[in-house]
């Protein structure tokens, strides 16, 4: 089965590189962006199963990406993980609104990161497995 | 200080008057009289100036001058000594209005014997230095309210302004001639108007002060100000009260306030990416992600994590406090079960209690009870007590309760720990406040849970407190008030009411019910009467088409609040709803027998008191269906 492609976008490179390291060790492909418009870019021509999605971006909020991808038939069946440092109640409300499948507020937790993942892609955890998360 | 001797001046044009006086009053010895007398004003007004008199007799008609001039003239050369009018049969008029000047009583010549002309000059007397001590306290009173560094405003019951001190001449640029006499609504300044008369109302009803936080006023040059205000309800014996709004400009402190939560929720914003960053850093490497570790670094992350855990607490802590200290904390109120919000605390914490070898126990009545309240906030307040209790007892058990009282809910959670000593119970709620219970491993406090959840409860206009015994236990409780269907919809209509009426606008009221409840609850049992309920609401909520219709469902009946609706037409959206209803239930195979009817009310048909509607609804009132 080929690995399931995830594409992470965050302005912070240190984040983009924490959240890939984890997702590589649990057997996922990663592509990534550090803005809201390189990842809308990337969400069409990579084609990855699953988007985490930051909501503070230059070029292009986090919402604005979201709504973009869920409004185009091509694409709005990718689900995507917000991810933010926003953790108000009315801020999820909003992310709910822009069509998002799940909201994940930093610090995160990567077991919680990685059970989301999961459900999203429909329980099958990954392709290869190397090291993973005790659980 | 009474004296035994009073001098009089008597100024009277008639000749032999004076002597007629003098005899009369000669028998008067405890005191007697010294009578001095002239006969025309000047003279009069000169002798005045000369030395001081204990009355004066004023004769209003004299041949130099005429009438209430006359009496205004002496008065003003002598305003501190009293005066007693002397006037004929028919001019007694004339004299009530010289004491409405300022005399201190009158006389009818020709029916003065001695000792009623003694008692009236010695009442005058009397009286007059009443009204000194009384203008001086007045004076007093002014002089304290004029220096009050605070905007003092008079009310009347009906909401006139009385009064109006020069600290709200400065803050609203308006004169007190300008103010004074006028309601409230025509005194020139644009603000939120009906946020005072509520609390005129509210204040009225509670017969407490009622603060007003955020009273937003634009200045006449158009700048945006905030006061801040209590009204103070004064109460004379059993007359409508009135009322004292005493408050001040508070714009510069809620700016600050504001500066303080924006600073506050941007950092805690900005501490949460690093957080991340270092959290996930720590986590990587304890589990594995980058090769293999020891023991004793696994150990060492281990903590790691907890603390940043710990710092991520604090500033979601952080944020909140500084939300509840600026006011800003944001309700999303619904009708909610506490009874099983308890319970589902319970099965949360069930785990953490039995890894730590404790009993964790659940009481609570068979019943639902509602509150309207937050859901998430109310969680938050029962998983802080719940987490404490587990935290610090060691053994024995923690309850979690629920139980009503009255017209309130008490939630409480009790454990069997080590308990607060008693001078530590009322610090307890402050900000970090950690007192010597030791703590094992594992999760750390912040020391702001107490003041959040104390916060949280008061934004519910609940209260908390702890009981708690050393080496007993300690018992968190908090009660909020008991919110019924009923309760929320008058909220709701007294809302739409006050709109209504300032638009000039209909609304109307319905309230569907079962007639026969007793016995379909008897026959049919609870659970068909709680599908019927649902079934009735659905159709109910079917038939409402605009955003400000609102339906409320209580035990047994749902209330229909329809703005800007006829009576009229109220009625046959009643019918409608009591149509598709009839068809529905067929369909459903519905129990048969339930009698359902409507009521219905409204403004202006029925006036526009929510008291008023509401009784019509729920109890008299004709029936329809």
């Amino acid at each position: 089965m080929a690995k399931k492609k995830i594409l992470v976008v965050d302005d912070e490179p240190d984040i983009v590189l924490m959240v890939s390291n984890r997702l590589k060790a649990k057997g996922y492909d990663v592509v990534s962006a550090l803005n809201g418009q390189a990842g809308l870019e990337l969400a069409k021509s990579a084609k990855p199963d699953l988007i985490i999605l930051d909501l503070m971006l230059p070029k292009m909020d986090g919402y604005k990406v979201c709504s973009f991808i869920k409004k185009d038939s091509r694409y709005s069946k990718i689900p995507i993980i917000m991810f933010s440092a926003k953790a108000q109640q009315d801020d999820i409300k909003i992310g709910q609104d822009a069509g998002a499948d799940a909201y994940i507020v930093k610090p995160f937790d990567a077991l919680i990161l990685l059970g989301k993942i999961a459900e999203l892609l429909g329980g099958e955890p990954a392709g290869t497995e190397n090291t993973g998360a005790q659980e | 200080m009474e004296k035994n001797r009073l001098k009089i001046l008597l100024i009277e044009d008639h000749a032999g008057y004076p002597d007629l006086l003098r005899d009369i009053l000669s028998e008067e010895i405890n005191p007697s009289y010294e009578i001095e007398s002239t006969s025309a004003l000047k003279p009069g007004l000169q002798r005045l100036g000369k030395g001081h008199f204990d009355a004066i007799l004023l004769d209003l008609s004299l041949h130099d001058s005429e009438g209430l001039h006359t009496f205004n003239l002496v008065h003003a050369k002598a305003p501190f000594t009293p005066i007693v009018i002397l006037t004929g049969l028919d001019d007694q008029k004339l004299a009530l209005e010289a004491i409405r000047n300022g005399a201190q009583d009158y006389l009818v010549k020709g029916r003065i014997d001695g000792k009623i002309l003694a008692s009236v000059i010695r009442f005058a007397i009397e009286r007059k230095r009443s009204e000194m001590l009384l203008r001086k306290y007045n004076t007093q009173r002014e002089q304290i309210l004029a220096s009050i560094t605070s905007i003092l405003i008079g009310l009347n019951p009906e909401g006139i302004i009385t009064h109006w001190n020069p600290m709200a001449e400065s803050t609203f640029g308006i004169p007190a001639i300008e103010t004074v006499n006028k309601h409230l609504s025509q005194c020139g300044i644009s603000w939120n108007l009906a946020y005072i008369l509520d609390a005129m109302e509210e204040c009225r009803k509670k017969n407490k002060p009622v603060r007003l936080d955020d009273v937003h006023y634009k200045r006449s040059d158009g700048q945006e100000r905030i006061l801040g205000f209590t009204l103070i309800p004064i109460l004379e014996s059993d007359a409508a009260p009135e009322f004292l709004l005493f408050g001040a400009d508070i714009t510069a402190r809620k700016q600050i306030e504001q500066m303080k939560t924006e600073f506050v929720s941007t950092v805690s914003h900005e501490f949460r990416t690093p957080l991340a960053i270092i959290r996930e850093g720590v986590s990587q490497v304890l589990d594995g992600v980058c090769g293999g570790i020891n023991k004793s670094q696994e150990e060492t992350l281990s903590l790691s994590l907890l603390a940043i855990d710990r710092l991520t607490r604090l500033v979601d802590g952080l944020l909140d406090i500084s939300r509840i200290e600026a006011g800003r904390v944001e309700l999303k109120k619904d009708l909610l079960d506490v009874v099983h919000i308890a319970g589902e605390i319970h099965k949360a914490f069930q785990g953490r209690a039995r890894h730590k070898g404790l009993e964790l126990k659940l009481r609570i009545p068979k019943d639902p009870i509602s509150i309207y309240a937050d859901r998430d906030k109310l969680i938050q307040i029962f998983t802080n007590l719940a987490g404490n209790a587990l935290k610090f007892t060691e053994k024995g058990f923690v309850e979690i309760a629920v139980e009503g009282k009255g017209e309130a809910v008490e939630c409480s959670v009790a454990d069997t720990g080590k308990g607060i000593a008693k001078e530590d119970l009322n610090k307890i709620f402050g900000k970090f406040q950690q007192f010597s219970r030791t703590v094992g491993p594992g999760e750390k406090g912040t020391g702001l849970g107490l003041a959040i959840c104390k916060g949280l409860v008061e934004a519910h206009e609940g209260k908390i407190w702890l009981e708690s015994a050393l080496e007993v236990g300690t018992r968190a409780v908090f009660a909020l008030p008991k919110h019924t269907g009923v309760k929320v919809f008058k909220d709701y209509l007294n809302y739409q009411l006050k709109e209504s009426v300032k638009n000039n606008a209909p609304v109307s009221v319905l309230v569907f019910g079962i007639e026969n409840l007793s016995m379909v609850k008897q026959k049919s049992g609870a659970d068909k009467l709680l599908i019927f309920m649902d079934l009735l609401e659905r159709v109910i909520k079917k038939n409402l088409r605009r955003q400000a219709d609102k339906a409320i469902r209580d035990d047994a009946s749902v209330l229909v609040v329809l703005p800007a609706t006829p009576k009229k037409d109220a009625a046959s959206v009643a019918e409608r709803i009591l149509q598709m209803l009839n068809e529905e239930h067929e369909e459903n195979s519905g129990e048969a027998g339930m009698k359902i009817s409507y009521r219905c009310a409204g403004f202006p048909e029925d006036g526009n008191m929510e008291r008023v509607l509401m009784n019509k609804v729920l109890r008299s009132g004709e029936k329809h269906g």
